[in-house]
């Protein structure tokens, strides 16, 4: 029975000229490490919110530089996923828009995480 | 969006497996959910939903109207040779090469006729090789019925009767044939047969 201590989120990111080399040119909320700002061994997001998002435009979900969900919403959307992104310290979530970084609305997601307080690698430390 | 965690999508492609029976294909409800606000439906089979609203087999729109640009129906599935029916603005071709003309047109072998805006054509020609326009029935501002046949018209009945108050007459050529052999002329009759007649 996982014991769930809710971390809230680091706040609104919004879009700007792709920074991590895989999209050049166009819009990326790059969720870096230091921007989630969580240090605990295991964690998870378990929700997402996309808005602001320019028409037609979809983006590519990328967990450590790897495929791992795609969205084109209408306007705006959320995530809300049965089964959650597990992420460890350090871990990154970019969203890869297919819309030149000129593109206005700049699109805004807002991620949500917790841990497990009853995992092991999260008891140390 | 079934099948996706994220709500509120835009989908590029959408295959529905409706099944033969049940509950089963497109269910559209206004303003949610339930009794009575079943507004539309798209199932392989009639049935009534968990609320009780009934649906038919097909596409059923319930509320509001059926809007479009162009409307085609078919005799079985759409292909070549099977258009049925069209709603259209202006002729043209459907994505089969069935040739189509301008309104509401029904098709036959050898025969078209489309109703449009105060007038009713009849056509000959194929849905393969295309239409030509034959006869009209129109009006016009003055509420008059024209009749218009680039070729013969024929009014063939056991008893035909014209009745007006005055009457024209622009014919060149040929008289009119198979006409009554006789009829009432101011108080008089007269019988047409083997001979003409000057009024």
């Amino acid at each position: 029975m996982a014991s769930y201590v809710d971390l809230g989120t680091p706040g609104p990111n919004t879009a700007g000229l792709d920074q991590t080399g895989r999209n050049r040119g166009n819009l990326t909320n790059s969720l870096t490490s230091s921007f989630i700002n969580i240090f605990i061994a295991v964690f998870e997001c378990y929700h997402m919110e996309v808005h602001n998002v320019p028409v037609g435009a979809a983006a590519v979900i990328l967990r450590n530089s790897r495929n791992y969900s795609y969205t084109q919403p209408f306007s705006g959307s959320e995530w809300d996923p049965s089964q959650p992104m597990g992420l460890f310290a350090g871990d990154e979530i970019d969203f890869l828009w297919n819309v030149v970084s000129t593109t206005t609305p700049l699109p805004i997601v807002t991620a949500f995480f917790r841990y497990d307080a009853d995992l092991p690698q999260n008891k140390t430390g | 969006m079934a099948g996706s965690a994220w709500t509120n999508q835009l989908l590029n492609l959408i295959v529905l497996s409706a099944a033969q029976k049940g509950f089963s294909g497109f269910f559209v409800y206004s303003p949610a959910p339930g009794p009575g606000n079943l507004i539309g439906s798209w199932a392989a089979a009639a049935g009534t939903d968990p609320y009780g609203n009934a649906y038919p087999a097909g596409l059923s729109v319930d509320v509001g109207s059926f809007t479009g640009v162009s409307l085609f129906l078919y005799s079985g599935p759409p292909a070549a040779g099977n258009l049925l029916v069209s709603v259209t603005a202006a002729a043209g071709a459907d994505s089969f090469g069935n040739n189509y003309v301008a309104g509401i047109a029904t098709y036959g072998a050898g025969f078209a006729a489309s109703l449009n805006a105060g007038f009713v054509a009849f056509y000959t020609g194929s849905l393969a090789g295309g239409w030509t326009q034959g006869a009209t029935i129109e009006t016009d501002s003055g509420g008059d019925l024209i009749l218009f046949a680039p070729g013969t018209v024929d009014l063939t009945g056991s008893d035909v009767t014209i009745n007006g108050t005055d009457q024209t007459s622009t014919a060149t050529g040929a008289p009119v044939t198979s006409g009554p052999n006789g009829g009432v002329f101011a108080g008089h009759t007269h019988d047409f047969a083997g001979h003409t007649h000057t009024l």
